[in-house]
């Protein structure tokens, strides 16, 4: 960039560097102050940096699902109001328009026009996961048929306006929460981390000056597309197809919901089809559009530029095209509480889609991520508690190298279980990993866990949500599948029930076990290309069992010393590659 | 204060009562939803500066007087009386402290004169629909969230300025947002409307005589009251009734008791011995409950003057810490009517011996909730909203009156219905030997089935099954509520008394049959030329009339003769 306002290559990244400090500290400043551990440990939120226009200039990590998704309520929120002039110093507002701007109304967007002498010059932005917002069941139903089951739609609300607290606004939140204490704390910590990323963002264009500052941000954008048209140039042009699906809808239990996408490359351009995919469903299998395109905005970053801090430039050559009546085109009143679980699915099967096209790039599906569970009840002294976990899972095998074993998402951590145990009245009879959970191949899908919840008190229940049973993570490149996720009833007296995979409001007694099973990732390249010696190691560390090693791998391992039989082996290897030939394709084997 | 004289008191007291009909039409020719404007299900008022009834508009009587615990909530929300501002306009729905249901909606204005408090005026109506689990309202919740938002002492109003932010919530969470933000806005209207009327009678009057004759129509109230009181007899007297069940354990009836103590000049309603707790939503707050408890002291005492404050000085009501009749958040209230309607009876019954020519037999249930739930072919919600009538008990003097709501409330026109909404009305019909039988018969209920043309989701509450409505002094039972739904095979099904979301399918048909009255006195003493007349007109069966009235056959087959005696046993 030429002319007065141009700042040097230092400068510039002086600025971008600035602004992703700022995004960073405004996520401390949120993690030190939220009341809910689903805010401070299982860092289900997201907070940056945004310019006048409302494009992202920096996000701090955190949940990645929701890269480049508060645009979307920025303009939104614009259009509600009747245009970006209606905007004054001092304004905060709230918004979780599950059709417009967040995955589900639990997801509460707080959004903090900048202004410096009188001029609108950007946004400082704060989402986090309420942990209840009212509606048919606390933490969330995860089968409602309408929106008003799932909580309370705060659309475009000001909490405070020109400086000043709406405190009517407040009371009805406040009225309208199981947890007003938690859920109250909450908002005054987002409002906190609003308020220092506005004081960071007008300290950067203070130093700078103003022009100075908005020539430098347009060129952090440039750069970011730079970056990732450079990354997309090493994409081949063609269209790539990949589908899964959803076990079901969660109230139409028989009928599973496709998930399909259609990747066409053309020169310096990328567009998502997600057309193909289920048609609108009872359930609240629902995701809106603006939250389905930041889904494959961040599938592509994921695959082009993934180290690079996002900014809006990283987006600019992706379009992504989406039906009308569509799971992924949510209309009111739709459900959309557990709308990921068919987001989720779409970042594997875009993946997979690319795997042909860029093997090096890609992993194999991963365990399905988000796997909500809360698990409720009352206190002695008749004060609720939501116990509120998303297990990890194995990761899709990559390649070259092993998918990562019981992992979440992003920066989303699993809740400590001292944390779990002090609180609650659960003990935690069993947390490890599921052997023969990864997805067999030359590189293996990661392992899911299995993670045990004794119940203690009388009167619990639970919502939980473990999907991805009926087309469990797929493999690719030749790379087998994993066995899906499950939840499981353990009765004091040994017996076991596999529940559905969406669950809400599930009565649970005493003495009762809540098992949760997470899934594996898909294998990568064919298990018969695994060295041999590691799928010894993984037995010798119980990842993998004997029988899986011989039938999967085709690796005989002599049972006394866990050493492999080479010849043995070969002949296995032999016979696995002819039976592959005939075309039919590695399953993990049944798991214990 | 001097006193004012009589004849001013009566032209204040009368301009007050204008005002509270004035925005009662106000409130009906401006609002959307045929459950205000055709059922009328709301209640509109004047109030004095300590939030007491100055006047009242007939309409929903269960609301008599409720509206000041509706005002004393916001103003204990807000930090006090003297936090009102003129153009301030408030919402409150808590079921808590001053509503049936979050359903039910007040608009609170406060009015100003000279930058003086002066008064309120008031406008509760129900919105067909408030978000929760259920389209219309749950009728099985367990809990407030289930049901619907709160919105707690909101400032929609401040000082005339429209918070828009709370609007918007407003419009966001319901599924009929411009018939809900409609009859919102004509409830601010109607507050307004009343706000300028009163400002005009205060500016006639001056503010010292109209305070003075607002002190005096009170103390007349009283005075009324006290006068009424003193024919009831010294004593306890106590009765019992039962709620079929909370919706959520079907198998367990939920007990209602009070006991009424009457002493020289104050009445004493003690509900100890009912329910103390239940799963569902059976529950009522103390205001509502006591509000409840002065509607049928009113009933009985001083039935046709307009209500103020001043008729209840002398009544008390006592409920536990524990009861179904004191809710506490966040228990679910939407049918907690069940419980309330049920304890009319039992406190009417429970003083049928000392006050007779008072009380009539226990009526039918009234409130019977029945939402039928469509989404229409362009996806939008149709939601019919009716509630039926039924008998009403027998008194000393006359048989109950059949097929009657309560109060102002009307059966909505079945033009109305079917023009609006999928359904045909295939009969609506008196039910034949459902009232009481009696020296004065019961009244009958209703037969009145729906077919649904598409398909439909119901919300009904039809209770009082387990226990159905009684007679006093010798009269026999009624038929309780019931909804069936008739299958296109022709075949019945009953269904328990409160169903949320039930699915009805095309070309079903969902048959309301109302309960009737209790019956008065031994029903041998029944004129038989009454019992002939009832069998003609097909009120009662031929084997009513011969077993319970002990008419002969062929008597019944002809018509009895004018003065034959009942036949012997």
């Amino acid at each position: 960039m030429n002319g007065p306002d141009a700042l040097d290559p230092v400068s510039i990244e002086i600025v971008r560097n600035a602004l992703i400090s700022a995004a960073v500290e405004m996520s401390i400043v949120l993690k030190r102050t939220a009341y809910n551990y689903i805010i401070n440990e299982g860092q289900d939120f997201s907070v940056g940096l945004f310019n006048e226009l409302g494009e992202t200039l920096a996000q701090a990590p955190g949940l990645p699902e929701f890269v480049c998704d508060i645009p979307s309520a920025i303009h939104s929120i614009i259009d509600d109001i009747g245009g970006i002039g209606r905007f004054e110093d001092g304004d905060i507002y709230l918004t979780n328009d599950p059709y417009a701007n967040t995955f589900h109304v639990h997801d509460v967007n707080l959004i903090k026009p900048v202004f410096l002498a009188g001029a609108l010059i950007g946004f400082s932005c704060a989402r986090a996961h309420w942990h209840d917002l009212g509606g048919a069941s606390g933490a969330g139903s995860m089968q409602a048929t309408e929106v008003f089951q799932e909580g309370v739609i705060l659309r475009s609300v000001r909490l405070y306006r020109a400086g000043e607290l709406n405190e009517d606004i407040l009371r009805i939140i406040r009225e309208n929460t199981r947890l007003p204490d938690g859920v109250l704390g909450d908002i005054r910590a987002q409002v906190g981390a609003c308020k220092i990323g506005e004081q960071r963002y007008l300290e950067i264009v203070e130093r700078f000056g103003i022009s100075r500052f908005q020539a430098a941000c347009q060129q952090i954008l440039e750069s970011g597309e730079q970056q990732a048209r450079e990354a997309l140039a090493r994409i081949p042009n063609g269209i790539y197809e990949a589908e899964t699906c959803l076990d079901n809808d969660g109230i139409d239990l028989d009928r599973p919901l496709p998930v399909k996408a259609l990747v066409t490359v053309e020169d310096d351009r990328i567009d998502i089809d997600v057309g193909g995919s289920a048609a609108w469903c009872a359930g609240p299998m629902h995701a809106n559009k603006n939250t389905t395109t930041s889904i494959c905005r961040m599938v592509f970053k994921m695959l082009t530029t993934p180290t690079e801090p996002a900014n809006e430039g990283h987006f600019r050559m992706v379009s992504v095209t989406i039906p009308d009546e569509c799971i992924f085109n949510a209309k009111r009143p739709q459900g959309t509480w557990p709308g990921f679980f068919a987001l989720e699915a779409l970042i594997d099967v875009i993946k997979r889609a690319l795997a042909d096209a860029i093997p090096e790039r890609v992993n194999a599906d991963d365990y399905g991520k988000c796997t909500p569970a809360h698990i409720k009840g009352s206190y002695p002294d008749g004060s609720i508690f939501f116990l509120a976990d998303t297990e990890g899972g194995g990761w899709g095998g990559k390649p070259f190298e092993d998918g990562e074993n019981a992992m979440l998402f992003g920066d989303v951590r699993i809740t400590p279980v001292e944390l779990l145990e002090s609180k609650y009245p659960v003990r935690l009879t069993q947390y490890r990993l599921r052997p023969d959970s990864g997805g067999p191949g030359r590189w293996r899908g990661g392992l899911g866990v299995i993670k045990d919840y004794l119940c203690l008190a009388a009167g619990m229940n639970f919502n939980a949500g473990l999907d991805r049973q009926v087309c469990p993570p797929q493999g690719v490149l030749g790379g087998g599948s994993a066995p899906g996720n499950r939840i499981v009833i353990k009765d004091a007296d040994g017996a076991e029930r596999v529940l559905p995979s969406k669950v809400t409001d599930y009565p649970v007694a005493p003495g009762q076990t809540i098992s949760f099973q997470t899934a594996g990732g898909g294998g990568y390249a064919s298990p018969s290309q695994r060295d041999p010696e590691r799928v010894a190691h993984d037995v010798r560390l119980g990842l993998v069992s004997l029988r899986q090693a011989r039938l999967v791998y085709g690796v005989a391992i002599d049972e006394a010393d866990n050493s492999v039989r080479l010849n043995e082996t070969k002949e296995l290897r032999d016979s696995l590659n002819a039976i592959q030939e005939n075309g039919s394709l590695p399953q993990s084997a049944a798991c214990t | 204060m001097t006193r004012p004289d009589p004849i001013t008191v009566e032209i204040v007291r009368n301009a007050i009562l204008s005002c509270a009909n004035e925005m009662k039409i106000d409130l009906r020719r401006t609002s959307y939803n045929p459950i205000i404007n055709e059922m009328n299900d709301f209640s509109v008022g004047i109030f004095n500066e300590r939030a007491e009834t100055l006047a009242q508009a007939p309409g929903l009587p269960e609301f008599v007087c409720d509206i000041p615990s509706a005002i004393h909530s916001v103003a204990g929300d807000i930090g006090g009386f003297d936090k009102f501002r003129d153009g301030d306009i408030y919402l409150t729905n808590d079921p808590y402290a001053n509503t049936f249901h979050v359903h039910d909606v007040n608009a609170i204005k406060p009015i100003f004169f000279d930058g003086e408090l002066v008064g309120f005026s008031c406008a509760r109506a129900h919105w067909h629909d408030i978000g929760g689990a259920s389209a219309a309202g749950s009728l099985t919740a367990t809990e407030v969230f289930q049901e619907g938002i709160i919105l707690r002492s909101i400032g929609l109003y401040r000082e005339g300025v429209l918070n828009e932010d709370a609007m918007r919530i407003i419009r966001e969470n319901t599924r009929l947002p411009d018939a809900v933000v409609g009859d919102l806005r004509a409830q601010v209207g109607c507050c307004n409307v009343g706000a300028l009327r009163l400002g005009t009678v205060i500016e006639r009057f001056g503010p010292e005589v109209y305070r003075a004759c607002a002190e005096q129509i009170l103390a007349d109230g009283e005075l009324q009251a006290l006068d009424a009181l003193n024919a009831v007899p010294d004593g306890t007297y106590s009765a019992e009734s039962c709620v079929d069940n909370d919706g959520i354990d079907l198998d367990v009836p939920l007990a209602i008791k009070a006991s009424v103590i009457k002493t020289a000049d104050q009445l004493v309603i003690d509900l100890t011995g009912s329910a103390e707790e239940c799963a569902g939503p059976i529950y009522s707050n103390t205001n509502t409950t006591r509000s409840m408890c002065r509607l049928i002291f009113k009933m009985m005492t001083t039935p046709t003057e307009p209500a103020n404050e001043g008729h209840f000085r002398m009544v008390d009501v006592i409920i536990p810490e524990k009861s179904i009749f004191n809710a506490k958040k966040p228990k679910a209230t939407l049918p907690g009517f069940f419980a309330l309607e049920t304890l009319e009876d039992v406190v009417k019954r429970a003083l049928s011996s000392a006050m007779p020519d008072r009380v009539n037999a226990d009526d039918y249930g009234r409130c019977t909730p029945a939402h039928i739930k469509f989404i229409a072919p362009d996806g939008q919600y149709l939601i019919l909203a009716d509630t039926e009538g039924g008998g009403w008990g027998a008194n000393h003097a006359d048989d109950g009156e059949h097929a009657m709501l309560f109060g102002e409330v009307r059966v909505i026109p079945i033009e109305i219905m079917e023009m609006r909404y999928p359904v045909r009305l295939r009969q609506y019909t008196l039910r034949q030997d459902s009232g009481g039988v009696g020296r004065f018969q019961g009244g009958l209920g209703v037969i009145k089935d729906y077919e649904c043309l598409i398909d439909a989701d119901l919300n009904g509450g039809f209770d009082r099954q387990v226990c159905p409505p009684q007679g006093i002094l010798g009269g026999g039972e009624a038929l309780s509520n019931r909804m069936v739904i008739k299958k296109t095979d022709g075949s019945e099904l009953l269904l328990p008394s409160k169903v949320t979301d039930y699915p009805v399918a095309a070309g079903e048909v969902i048959s309301f049959q109302t309960g009737g009255g209790g019956g008065y006195g031994d029903p041998l003493e029944r004129d038989a030329r009454q019992v002939s007349r009832d069998l003609k007109q097909g009120l009662i069966s031929k084997e009513r009339a011969i077993s319970d009235y002990q008419i002969a056959c062929s008597e019944a087959e002809n018509g009895a003769d004018p003065g034959s005696a009942p036949a012997e046993a």
